[in-house]
């Protein structure tokens, strides 16, 4: 067993079992052991903040889904969806109205929802209609020497005749490009900024996350969220999330880790909606700790939204990757950034689940879940 | 439930070499060693962020020989202290060795005054994404015909200890590795060379 990974819905728990830690752990406990006491010795701040513990710690947690769905489910584009985003966000425009926001595509009765009676987290919902994953669609098998979460995760559909893949390549999760100050940021100065069609397809196609209930898009009426259907374009209610509330996750999709009671028992425990949060035990004199618990709370709206992308069926916690940061023309200690983090991250372990952690039977009745992992030092 | 370093599969590998005076070299030892609790608990203050500030403290950056392994109990996982660690002085004054006598942590308590001979930083290599190699020197002049009680003592237990994972003032170190081995008269016509590789 490699630690324990448990998700609970309220006082229930939902899900309880182990993790798997990859190659990635290794590597840093190498990196500690081997890194030069010598920058103790030199002035610049900077170098010798690479001494400092923190860089050596668990410091993010993200999700994926499977290989699958980067090319499906919200992010698919065929002719059909591209037809309607063009005419629709011309209505939009001419009635001035309605929010101009990504345009989220999420077949409502969707084939890739796996059924799964532990994940239903509805209070009376009728099942919708489901079909089994097929083999295809399943994630990648676990290995520990994923360096991601998940393998080929480009996207394929073309916009403003360009590849979306092109300009923002797949990082092996789900990522955060739909908060407006994101998406504003992230995508000026490329192709899809000329037209708004090209602008909040590119941006609804890399997905995944609501933004917070108090940074809505700038028009009008901000709280629709346009759905397309099998049969319809159909306006929903506001679908808003907990990691852009908070602003805990970065355009890459990592939700960074927050202030927590470990270090100095006279903190009090941060919420799990601020961020990834530490805990423990109560130290054992010269004993340390036996096991130290990384939660976090997953919003009923991050969990419908994400769906439609697919899902969840890959958890990854992260530590600190002080090679590429450095590389990356960053000087620690690193801060976190949701536009440019300049902490780059390695895969420490990962929890690949069999069944869509997204899985509902009604999806107006999403509940928040807590995600709690913990890791085992005896 | 497995812990930590049970399921991270850290593993070490011990190889003692014995050179003497002339050059000639002798393999005494090609085996695996323990990996004891104390790596866990090391690590346990660095993940909870309530140990030492300085990620220099959670390195293994120093080593003991001793004169009474096997311990009573068997070598287990929870060994934590050498059975017959050598004492500031056994370690040789004429040797290159440098000895630090701290504090060292120990099931639980603390006990005061153990000896240890630092590793150099250059005898510390990575030879692989996960591998780290120690090289363990006792020159000619270390630890040469020691006895205890009035009899022989021949080395035979050799460990190696994380630096002050609680980030105390003065140095608190644990054991994280252990290996017994037959007996060894050690004296000034041979170097021992402790060749470790830990795999993490």
């Amino acid at each position: 067993m490699r630690g324990v990974v448990e998700i609970w819905e309220g006082d229930n728990l939902l899900l309880q079992e182990p993790n798997m830690l990859v190659d990635g752990a290794g590597e840093l406990l190498a990196d500690i052991m081997t890194v030069s006491p010598s920058l103790s010795g030199i002035e610049d701040h900077a170098t010798s903040s690479i001494l400092d513990a923190s860089n050596y710690r668990v410091q993010a947690i993200s999700f994926g889904t499977g290989s699958y769905y980067y090319n499906n489910g919200a992010r698919k584009l065929d002719s059909r969806k591209s037809s309607l985003i063009t005419n629709t966000y011309a209505n939009l425009l001419n009635i001035g109205s309605i929010a101009i926001a990504p345009f989220v595509y999420t077949p409502k009765v969707a084939s890739f929802v796996y059924y799964h009676p532990n994940f239903t987290n509805s209070k009376d919902g009728v099942s919708l209609r489901i079909d089994e994953a097929t083999l295809d669609q399943l994630p990648t098998a676990p290995n520990p020497a994923l360096r991601t979460l998940e393998k080929n995760t480009d996207i394929s559909a073309t916009v403003a005749g360009v590849s979306v893949s092109s300009i923002f390549p797949g990082n092996g999760q789900h990522c955060n490009f739909l908060p407006s100050a994101i998406m504003s940021a992230i995508m000026e100065n490329t192709i899809f900024s000329s037209t708004i069609e090209d602008y909040y397809t590119a941006a609804s196609l890399l997905g995944a996350f609501p933004e917070g209930s108090s940074t809505p898009y700038s028009n009008i009426n901000n709280s629709v969220r346009i759905y397309y259907s099998d049969t319809s374009i159909k306006p929903t209610t506001k679908v808003v999330g907990v990691f852009n509330e908070a602003s805990s996750m970065d355009v890459s999709g990592f939700v960074t880790n927050v202030m927590s009671s470990v270090p100095d028992a006279t903190y009090e425990m941060s919420s799990t909606s601020s961020g990834l949060c530490l805990s423990a035990p109560a130290e054992e004199a010269y004993e340390g700790f036996p096991f130290v618990e990384y939660s976090l709370l997953i919003g009923s709206g991050d969990l419908g939204h994400v769906n439609a992308y697919g899902g969840i069926y890959h958890i990854g916690l992260w530590s600190i990757d002080m090679q590429k940061s450095i590389q990356n023309g960053n000087s620690p200690p690193f801060g976190f950034s949701v536009l440019n983090n300049p902490r780059k991250y390695k895969l420490f372990c990962r929890k690949g689940l069999s069944k869509n952690l997204c899985f509902i039977t009604d999806d107006t009745e999403y509940k928040d879940l807590t995600l709690k992992w913990k890791v085992y030092f005896r | 439930m497995k812990n930590f370093v049970d399921d991270m599969g850290i593993n070490g590998h011990l190889t003692i070499i014995r050179r003497w005076n002339t050059g000639q070299e002798e393999v005494l030892l090609d085996d695996s060693n323990i990996i004891v609790s104390g790596m866990g608990v090391g690590l346990s203050y660095l993940f909870t962020g309530s140990g030492s500030d300085s990620v220099l403290d959670y390195q293994i950056d120093r080593f003991q020989v001793g004169v009474s392994g096997p311990p009573t109990g068997g070598v287990t996982s929870s060994i934590y202290e050498l059975s017959g660690q050598l004492t500031n002085t056994e370690y040789g004054a004429g040797s290159n060795l440098f000895i630090s006598v701290n504090g060292q942590l120990t099931n639980g308590s603390l006990t005061t005054d153990r000896a240890f001979a630092l590793i150099p930083k250059n005898k510390i290599t990575r030879i692989g994404d996960s591998s780290v190699r120690y090289t363990l020197v006792l020159d000619e002049e270390a630890c040469n015909d020691l006895t205890r009680d009035g009899n022989d003592a021949n080395i035979n237990e050799v460990g190696m200890f994380m630096k002050n994972p609680t980030g105390n003032t003065t140095d608190r170190s644990i054991l994280v590795c252990y290996r017994t081995f037959s007996n060894i008269r050690k004296t000034n016509d041979f170097s021992l060379i402790f060749r470790w590789t830990l795999n993490f």
